[in-house]
Formats: structure tokens, C-alpha cells, sequence
């Protein structure tokens, strides 16, 4: 029997177990007078009853499919022939996923000895066994838990009590998973990041102005010994999200003041709908548009404006040189993707002010205007930097854009016109393609990782600041 | 909306399509007068064809129970409808013989000589300073930072805060008490230099010596300020106002001086609503 029908047989067990659970309950409450002299309600023993079978079922399930394997293993290799079990450990291993393909019918025995015959079959018979028992012995502990659960319904027993310390478990269990798995995700980056930094410092790396990822793989290579300063990318990364929240942020800022404030319910009625639109898009479609229309037409600008430079001698206009991928193109792309962000978060916390404050306002005579600018936007001014900063964490991890756009070029500049590359950008690169693992270029994803890491935790953490500050000083 | 309406059935007493305000709503030199006003929100009439003049200087008070429209009507006073889109304001009304509704008028400039004060503090999050200096500044009402001092000061004195919160301008408003930013709202609004102040409901929101405070407040300003108060409270509206005007279901039933209102009103729902039959 497979896991997928014995947990489907376990779910109708429980199933079953509910409604035995409530017919008992009702059986109890007859003889003293109704179901209201029970202690909880039928529904609740119910619920006790089918846990009570649901729980020890899932555990027999679960404890089986963990111990089953490594039980079976050593069992099978107390049969084994002496100097098999004292081959090197990857060898053994080979050995036995050989026995096990032959018992799963691919291969023959004489392909790989006779004298692994009574490991063959070792491994067959305890198979059967285990795959005969799991069932026999996860449906008896299911009847069992049942019957000991209505075995519990009495009329003093209050099932409400351990249902909720049930539910009360499951929901923390569900909660805390997710901050596990970051725990997890942030040690197992953390320690790889230790790893790089034993074969580069980490001085060399924070602080180094030259990236080159480039290393030897093989000795007689020459001339890649590999560089990984990660200033030009922080720098690449930093420029391309500026350029990205200059772009962003009066643009979404002042549609959300649009939108709240001045657009009639109509217009309004269509254009928040279209903005949303926006961020639907994915980000690889920003991305061609990015390389094959913005990036483009930006070079082809700048050509015709070196060429108008030449023509009239302006020196550093004739000087301008525009690379086919550009920090600004990425910038401009991505500023486009984050207006949705910042109008729709700033809309919300302008709509958040309250009515109030406007009517004092235009009670005092001020303008539509006056009153955005010296009553609307200061009181939403926590709101608003809250979303300019989640746009800009937003921008610092994008990706495709950059990829796509800016290029892969660790420059070191300002120059929005040339291709520079960012954090992200790098660790895809790094991790792409045939590389040994504990190498430097490898591990050295894992500390970009952890920077970008450490980056954006401390925006989140400024912003919050920020927010809590001025919340303080309004409310 | 109306409870009033289900729980006394005297409330809905039919008052014919055509009708007569008694009592005196016109007055010889007023400050205000309001002709054949009625406003509507979307297809629903909320005020039918009101008459009214408020003196220069006088205190009137409107009275009525929920949803009467007596807000209404006060926020027809300084145009503060227009900011509902979906109200409309027909009639005649004018501020010193000066048509309000026209095309030509500034809303800014009226509402500068309209002031308002509602019924919830709604001091701005800024400082209390701030609050006070807001009007004069979107004006330009001062040429410096002295004036500017002199004008705060003089409003917050004449509210009779200046002594509470001279030691912390600076400090937000909001961490006032509700009656001091009730009071931090008038002397907001008197700052502008106001003609008329309305008032809708000031002290619904406020415990009952911040209550006696500002209807002090009120009594004293009337000698310089002509105010026009709506109130629930009909010990209110005896203690602060001279005139008083009642409002049915959108009509303007009785106006005439507050005392006589009181004591011996004209009409039959102005005596019921005044006896706590209505309300």
C-alpha cells in the first residue's frame, strides 16, 4: 500500500472517528438530559475524538517512512560478505543501490556476484515485511487511538480544552515555520559565507574596488587569480536603485495625490485599476523592453548628441560615449516597475488621513493645494516613506532588469551612461554553469548573499525607525 | 438616519408642501442672508427653501433633532458643501449683500471671512504654534516673524489658552486636552480674522467644564464675531445664543429670540421637540 491511500485511509478514519465521536457525545448526553449538560458541545468531542485518531495514525506514518530505510540497511548489511562491509563508505553505498535496483527488477544478480544473494533476498523478504506492516500496524494504532478517544467522552470531561491546546499548537507550529526556514536559509548562507572568507579575506572583499571572479580551475591556468571586491557592485547596485527611486517616487507619489485627492471617482475608477496593471507585469518582460527598446534608443540619443557636440565644438559633449548597456536604461525600466508600489502604498496612507483635518483646512480658507502640501502630506509622511523604502529594497533585489539591461561589467563609476553590474546579477552568474562547489568563485555567491542580506535588513530596520519617529511626534 | 421619525409618531406630522417659517427669521441690517435656499445630495432634498438673516454680531443658535439638515445649512454658510461632490446648493445667499454662490467669489477669501470650528478637535499634527500661525500664513496675513508671534500670541489670549500652553508652543497639538484643542481650533480659525464664525456642535465632544469654558469663550467673542452655532444641547443654545431657529426634516419651522423660543415657542413641533417629544 502506498503512502498517498494509506494517508487517504487515515483521512477517512479520522472522518469516521468525527462522526463516532459526535454520536457518542449524544449517546452521553440522553440518559442526564440533553446536550446541554455536556461540558462542551458534541461538536467539540467530535473534534477530540477524531485527533485523537488522526494523531498517533500520522506519527506511526511518519516514524515508518523515517526509520524504514536505515532499519532495513543494517539489517541487510549483517549478511553481507566481510570485506564488502569494510569497503570505503562511497563504495559500499554503490554496492548497496545496486542490491536494492536488483530487487527493484533492473539488473540481474550474476551481473554483480553471487555471493550477494542473501543480501538480495534479505532486502525482499524485510521489503514485504515492512511494506505489509506499515498499514496493519498505522490502521490498528488509528482504531485504537478512536476507541480510547470515545473512551474520553464522558459529560464532566470538557473536550473544548484540549481541542483549542490542539489548535492552539498546530497554529504556532505554522507560524513559526516560516521563521525557522529563515533561520535556516540565513546559517546556511552565513556559513558558506565563512567559508569563502577563509580563502578571501574579508577586508579584501568589503573593501576591495575590483571584481574579477575569475580563478583557476585547473593548475597550469594562468592570468584569472581573481579578485572579489564588492565595491563596484554595491556601487552598481546603488546606482541603478537611484536612478530607479528618482524616477519612481515623484512619479507614483504624485498620481497616489492624484488619484486620492483631485480624480473624480470615474477617472479614478480606471486609471488605479491600470496602474495595478503595472505591477503585474513580469519582470523579464520589463527586461527586454529594457534591452530592446529603452537601452537602445538612449544610445542612439547619445550618439546623435556627441555628433551635434562634434559638429559645434563642445568638448565634453563630443567626448560622450553611451555603452549599449546602461545603468540608466536598467534604472529607468525599473523605476517604471516600482510606481506601482510607491502610488498604490502612498495612496492608501493618504486615503488613511483623516476627513477631518482636510475640513479644518479648507475651513480656514486654504487651497486644494495647501492643504496636500502643509496638512495631507506631512500627517501621511511616515506612510509614504514606508513605501518609498519597500520600493527600494524592491529595487535593490530585482534582477532581470539588470541582467538584461546594464550588463554584467563590474564597473566602478557614477556615469549612468556605462554598464555596471550589480550584487544580484553577480550571484546568478556565479552560480551558473559547470564549477566545482567549494570553490572561491562559487562560495563567494553566498557572501553576496549575505551582504545583500545585511543591506536590506538594515533599510527595513531604518525605515521602521523612521515610521515609529514620526508616528510618535502625530498621534 | 432619522430615529427620531420611528420613535415618535407626533414627529411625522405632515407639514404641507408650501410653507410658512414663523416668528421672525428676517432682520433689519443683517450680516448674512440666506433666500429661498435648498440643498440637495444627489436626488435626495435635504434643506426645502429656507429664509434666514443673522444679525451683525448676534449669537443664533439652530436647533432640531438628527438629520433636521441644520449642519447642512451651516456648511452652506462658507461653501463647505462644495467639497461633497454630490451636494448641490440652490438659492440666494449673501455675505454683507454680496451673492457667496456667485462666479466671481474667491471660496478661499470667504472661507477666510467665514471661519468654521467643528464638532471634533482637528488640530493639525503640527505644533500648537503651527496650529494658530496655519491661517495667517496661507493668507499672508503678517510680514514677519514678530507680527506673526503678536497674532498667535493675541488669538491663544483671546481663547484663554495662552496661559495653558505659552511654556510649549512647540509641543504637537494633538497631545493637548480635547478642550484645549476645541479651543486651540477657535483660536485657529479667529487668527484669519474672521467676520462670521459657524460652529457646528463645538462642545459635543467635550466634558462638561471644558463645555462651560468654551461657551464662555463663545459669549465673549460675540461682542466682536457674529456666530452661528448648531447645537443638540438646548441648555446650550439658552445659555450662549440670542436668537434661535428650529429645523424639521429639512424646514425651517421657528425662528425667534432664544428666550421666547424657550418659554413660549409659536409652533406646535417646536414645542414638542422642546418638551422632549421630539429628539
Amino acid at each position: 500500500m502506498s503512502i498517498t491511500s494509506l494517508l487517504l485511509v487515515i483521512l477517512l478514519g479520522t472522518v469516521a472517528a468525527y462522526f463516532l465521536g459526535d454520536a457518542r457525545s449524544r449517546q452521553v448526553a440522553k440518559p442526564i438530559g440533553g446536550v446541554r449538560h455536556l461540558a462542551a458541545l458534541p461538536s467539540y468531542y467530535a473534534s477530540m475524538v477524531s485527533l485523537w485518531a488522526l494523531i498517533p495514525g500520522l506519527a506511526v506514518v511518519l516514524f515508518w517512512s523515517i526509520f524504514d530505510g536505515p532499519i532495513i540497511e543494517s539489517l541487510v548489511r549483517g549478511v553481507l560478505p566481510i570485506e564488502t562491509k569494510n569497503l570505503p563508505p562511497e563504495q559500499f553505498g554503490l554496492v548497496m543501490s545496486q542490491i536494492h535496483n536488483i530487487v527493484a527488477g533492473v539488473g540481474s544478480i550474476e551481473q554483480i556476484g553471487l555471493e550477494y544473494q542473501p543480501a538480495v533476498q534479505r532486502l525482499q523478504s524485510l521489503e514485504k515485511v515492512s511494506s505489509a506492516w506499515m498499514p496493519i500496524l498505522t490502521i490498528i494504532v488509528l482504531v485504537l487511538g478512536c476507541l480510547m478517544g470515545l473512551a474520553a467522552v464522558t459529560a464532566k470531561r470538557n473536550a473544548r480544552y484540549s481541542v483549542e491546546r490542539i489548535f492552539n499548537i498546530t497554529l504556532f507550529v505554522c507560524s513559526s515555520i516560516a521563521i525557522f526556514t529563515t533561520l535556516g536559509i540565513i546559517l546556511s548562507v552565513l556559513f558558506e559565507s565563512l567559508r569563502f572568507f577563509e580563502k578571501v579575506p574579508f577586508f579584501d572583499f568589503v573593501f576591495g574596488t575590483h571584481w574579477s571572479p575569475q580563478i583557476a580551475i585547473r593548475a597550469d591556468q594562468t592570468g584569472a587569480s581573481g579578485s572579489f571586491g564588492v565595491i563596484p557592485l554595491i556601487a552598481g547596485t546603488l546606482l541603478i536603485s537611484f536612478i530607479a527611486l528618482l524616477i519612481a517616487v515623484p512619479i507614483g507619489l504624485m498620481s497616489a495625490i492624484y488619484l486620492s485627492e483631485y480624480a473624480s471617482t470615474r477617472v479614478r475608477n480606471i486609471v488605479k485599476p491600470a496602474l495595478e496593471v503595472l505591477a503585474g507585469v513580469p519582470t523579464v518582460v520589463y527586461g527586454f523592453f529594457a534591452a530592446l527598446t529603452v537601452a537602445p534608443s538612449i544610445r542612439h540619443w547619445g550618439d546623435a548628441a556627441r555628433d551635434w557636440g562634434a559638429a559645434n565644438d563642445i568638448a565634453w559633449l563630443a567626448g560622450l560615449s553611451v555603452s549599449s548597456e546602461s545603468a540608466l536604461a536598467a534604472g529607468i525600466v525599473m523605476g517604471i516597475m516600482i510606481i506601482p508600489f510607491v502610488s498604490s502604498l502612498s495612496d492608501d496612507v493618504i486615503n488613511a488621513v483623516p476627513q477631518s483635518l482636510r475640513n479644518g483646512s479648507f475651513g480656514l480658507g486654504a487651497t486644494q493645494s495647501e492643504t496636500i502640501r502643509k496638512v495631507i502630506f506631512p500627517a501621511a509622511l511616515p506612510g509614504i516613506v514606508g513605501g518609498v523604502l519597500l520600493a527600494a529594497s524592491r529595487a535593490i533585489g530585482e534582477t532581470m532588469i539588470v541582467v538584461m539591461a546594464a550588463g554584467l561589467a563590474a564597473n566602478l563609476t557614477i556615469n549612468p551612461l556605462e554598464a555596471v553590474t550589480t550584487v544580484t546579477v553577480q550571484i546568478v552568474t556565479l552560480l551558473v554553469g559547470d564549477q566545482e562547489f567549494d570553490s572561491a568563485k562559487t562560495l563567494a555567491a553566498f557572501a553576496l548573499g549575505l551582504f545583500l542580506f545585511v543591506i536590506t535588513l538594515a533599510l527595513n530596520v531604518i525605515a521602521l525607525r523612521v515610521v515609529k519617529k514620526y508616528r510618535e511626534q502625530y498621534d | 438616519m432619522n430615529t427620531a421619525q420611528k420613535t415618535n409618531p407626533e414627529a411625522a406630522v405632515e407639514i404641507p408642501g408650501k410653507y410658512q417659517t414663523v416668528g421672525h427669521p428676517l432682520l433689519d441690517d443683517p450680516k448674512m442672508t440666506v433666500r429661498s435656499t435648498s440643498v440637495f445630495y444627489a436626488e435626495k432634498q435635504a434643506i426645502f427653501d429656507v429664509d434666514l438673516d443673522i444679525g451683525k454680531n448676534e449669537v443664533i443658535s439652530m436647533i432640531g433633532p438628527s438629520g433636521c439638515g441644520k449642519s447642512t445649512f451651516l456648511r452652506c454658510l462658507n461653501r463647505m458643501n462644495d467639497t461633497i461632490d454630490i451636494c448641490r446648493v440652490e438659492g440666494d445667499l449673501r455675505l454683507d449683500d454680496e451673492d457667496i454662490y456667485s462666479k466671481k467669489i474667491d471660496v478661499v477669501e470667504l472661507r477666510a471671512r467665514v471661519g468654521m470650528v467643528f464638532q471634533k478637535p482637528n488640530p493639525f499634527p503640527k505644533s500648537i504654534y503651527e496650529n494658530v500661525a496655519y491661517g495667517a500664513r496661507i493668507h499672508g496675513l503678517t510680514d514677519n516673524k514678530v507680527q506673526l508671534d503678536e497674532l498667535v500670541e493675541k488669538s491663544l489670549v483671546r481663547c484663554g489658552l495662552w496661559n495653558e500652553v505659552k511654556d510649549r508652543l512647540e509641543e504637537p497639538a494633538t497631545g493637548l486636552s480635547g478642550g484645549q484643542q476645541q479651543r486651540l481650533c477657535i483660536a485657529r480659525a479667529i487668527a484669519v480674522g474672521p467676520e462670521v464664525i459657524l460652529m457646528d456642535e463645538p462642545c459635543s465632544a467635550l466634558d462638561p467644564i471644558a463645555t462651560a469654558t468654551v461657551e464662555e469663550l463663545i459669549h465673549e467673542l460675540s461682542e466682536n464675531f457674529t456666530i452661528a452655532i448648531v447645537t443638540h444641547s438646548m441648555q446650550q443654545a439658552a445659555r450662549v445664543s440670542q436668537r434661535t431657529a428650529y429645523f424639521h426634516l429639512g424646514k425651517l419651522i421657528e425662528v425667534n429670540e432664544t428666550s421666547q423660543v424657550f418659554t413660549n415657542p409659536e409652533h406646535k413641533l417646536t414645542e414638542e421637540y422642546i418638551t422632549g417629544r421630539i429628539g
